[in-house]
């Protein structure tokens, strides 16, 4: 077995010193014991796969999540935190840090009451490429009336994905926060410890609000940053929503900076490396008030060279818009609106300690086959109507740091080679996602047609873009598969057969 | 590919600008972590093999990758470059494998497998020579051998080298230096022995 290169002498090193004997530095390389190094190739395939956790650590008290809602903390907060700009969150110019700055603690004393939109791609994760654009696509709509820091209510309507949807009420009323979750079906109560956690709560929800251009040159050079070459600038004034606006231009989103490639066979290359930019935001900040009206990025698919030493990879797309579509100011929450009764009685939490993790964690199946979790559908053999065979090639399942795996998913491959891991690659797939919800299935996905199966009915339906999609729900567990090549039948036949058996 | 401390001061910046990139991108792509692997990889386990016998490479290889990866959003740039990262964790793979195991820094020479596309003299020769060495080695202070394995079988710069030992560049030189000494003069002795 040979191994990739390794020393077997002394290498020309830049900073060398005369007392560096060669003579005794070969002796001393020479004499490193060989190794299997067939590990390496295993180990390699372990990182790429089965290490992929991600964790999430928010900013949000566990009480707050933990039994209310699985959707809002995926889409609203772990969204804005890191899902939409998937591996790149930690760029100066995700809107985390955009938006996060904006929100600093402010004097906003004055009433309002508005609405915002906000619209983003998630992360690819292990979904087909095909299949992002209708999985992933996540569109939230937020409707809030705001006194002060301890008083206010905001509505989140989540419209899509459509297997997320769901309506979630979060009210302070000053002495205790009231959240109510449609997906999960609970309602908490917790102590209002004070004007800085209605505060962060808020802004997790809202994400608009405080003050941004009272030094509004000092927050753009906070974002112009040499070392990364990101910047930002004032490029003027327009109107939004009847009020006047500072518009902020960030870029890059991404960059490189990689050495050129006719230095690869030069270790003593001198040529300035190459540094490349990807991408632009906006945002508009209201000129009176500072509120954040807008903010808009987008980085298409661009695909980074292979360089030397380094492994070609693909950014993007990337694509977040959040816009507020109403405001008034001097408007703010009604005591009706305060003193909001949840549907079901609210478990009152007395421990604000620690913080909410939520991990997400995907497998390929080189490392043993990925089985669905303990407590969703696991589906039996997925057949063609002409007998070709899928098999599942991973998949991967969220955690919550309380309640245990919350959602799952798997990637079906036509006839899977061993070990294959093609989870975003092209080609026949089937992708397929569970998430319990107390609701069941979703209005959304009830709209297709209708099978029945013998302990659940199956709904199928066509995505814009062509893709087949098959829901149906079970117990607790609602499912979506969906497919680029077989048919609307034949995902109902394995729906009714192998799921709703 | 050449090595970190092949490389010009200005190219070696580079290269840990990239390195940083790529750490920071690593967080949620997976991918560019495998470039820091395969980058990384040969020169950990050359290292690891040095610092703790050659028995239980692959685990303190995986130990130190397992972790890089689960701390990768620990590493923060302005505090040293990917490569001083990433030896530290491996320094203390080597530590915790030592402290778990019970035993000391010790080197068997009945683990040396000579390089198997070696004929059986060669092999002997080269195990033979790989003896004294280890042997030599056994003389040199904890530090020396550590900015020995660092320097020339992490093919590190000096500065790296220094950060890493928490010392100044010219105290890693010195180490460096005394340890290169120390093994010429016992390399001479065996030769006179002969």
């Amino acid at each position: 077995m040979r191994c990739a290169v390794t020393t077997k002498g002394i290498r020309p090193m830049t900073d060398r010193e005369s007392f560096e004997d060669p003579e005794i530095i070969n002796a001393y390389l020479g004499a490193i014991p060989r190794v299997d190094c067939r590990y390496r190739a295993r180990l390699r395939a372990r990182l790429s796969a089965t290490q992929a956790v991600k964790r999430d650590r928010q900013w949000l008290h566990r009480w707050w999540v933990a039994p209310v809602s699985v959707a809002v903390a995926a889409t609203i907060a772990a969204a804005l935190l890191a899902a939409p700009f998937g591996p790149h969150h930690q760029t100066p110019l995700a809107p985390r840090s955009v938006l996060a700055r904006a929100l600093s603690p402010g004097d906003s004393t004055i009433p309002y009451r508005g609405t915002s939109v906000v619209s983003f791609i998630g992360p690819r994760m292990e979904a087909p490429q095909a299949a992002v654009r209708d999985v992933r696509a996540n569109y939230i709509v937020s409707q809030w009336t705001v006194r002060d820091d301890t008083h206010w209510r905001v509505n989140v309507h989540v419209l899509r994905p459509a297997l997320m949807s769901e309506h979630d009420v979060t009210v302070a009323d000053g002495s205790s926060i009231v959240l109510y979750s449609s997906l999960s079906g609970r309602a908490v109560r917790y102590r209002l410890t004070g004007s800085e956690m209605g505060r962060e709560l808020l802004n997790t929800f809202q994400r608009s609000g405080a003050p941004v251009f009272k030094k509004l040159k000092q927050y753009v050079r906070a974002f112009s940053d040499p070392q990364s070459h990101t910047h930002a600038r004032i490029v003027g004034q327009t109107t939004l929503l009847g009020r006047t606006a500072d518009v902020v231009e960030f870029s890059p989103l991404y960059t490189t900076d990689r050495a050129p490639a006719s230095c690869a066979k030069s270790p003593r290359c001198l040529k300035p490396s190459t540094y490349s930019g990807y991408g632009r935001a906006r945002l508009w900040g209201d000129h009176q008030y500072g509120f954040v009206l807008r903010y808009q990025e987008s980085l298409p698919p661009v695909d980074i060279p292979r360089g030397r030493g380094a492994h070609g990879f693909v950014i993007g797309p990337r694509y977040f818009l959040y816009r507020v579509t109403s405001l008034t100011f001097g408007s703010g929450p009604t005591k009706t609106e305060l003193s909001y009764r949840s549907p079901t009685r609210p478990i009152t939490v007395h421990d604000p300690g620690g913080e909410y993790e939520r991990s997400s964690f995907t497998q390929s199946g080189l490392h043993g086959p990925w089985r669905i979790p303990a407590g969703f559908l696991a589906p039996g053999p997925l057949v063609s109507a002409q007998g070709q065979r899928y098999g599942i090639v991973g998949g991967g399942r969220i955690n919550d740091s309380l309640f245990g795996p919350i959602s799952t998913s798997a990637v079906y491959r036509l006839n899977p080679a061993p070990g294959a891991r093609e989870f975003t690659g092209t080609g026949p797939f089937v992708y397929l996602q569970e998430l319990h919800r107390s609701g069941g299935l979703p209005d959304q996905l009830r709209r297709g047609r209708r099978h029945a199966g013998a302990r659940c009915t199956v709904y199928t339906g066509s995505y814009a873009d062509g893709l087949r999609w098959m829901a149906l729900a079970r117990g607790r567990v609602s499912l979506l598969a969906v497919a680029n090549r077989l048919s609307q039948l034949e995902l109902a036949r394995w729906g009714t057969r192998q799921i709703c058996r | 590919m050449e090595t970190y401390a092949e490389m010009e001061g200005k190219e070696g910046r580079a290269r840990e600008d990239e390195e940083a990139q790529l750490a920071r991108t690593a967080v949620h792509d997976r991918e560019a972590f495998l470039t820091l692997y395969d980058r990384y990889v040969v020169v950990i386990e050359r290292y690891v093999t040095v610092r703790g016998g050659s028995s239980d490479v692959e685990d303190m290889v995986s130990i130190t990758f397992s972790r890089a990866l689960a701390r990768i959003e620990s590493f923060h740039p302005e505090r040293g470059s990917f490569a001083a990262w990433l030896f530290a964790i491996a320094r203390n793979a080597v530590a915790d494998h030592y402290r778990e195991s019970a035993r000391s820094t010790h080197y068997e020479p009945g683990l040396l497998a000579p390089a198997p596309q070696l004929g059986p003299e060669a092999a002997a020769i080269a195990n033979e020579d790989a003896q004294w060495m280890w042997a030599a080695l056994e003389a040199l202070t904890p530090d020396q051998r550590d900015a020995l394995a660092l320097r020339y079988a992490g093919d590190l710069p000096f500065a790296v080298v220094a950060h890493i030992l928490g010392k100044s560049t010219p105290a890693a030189k010195m180490l460096v230096q005394r340890g290169l000494h120390a093994l010429r003069r016992y390399y001479e002795r065996d030769q006179a022995h002969d």
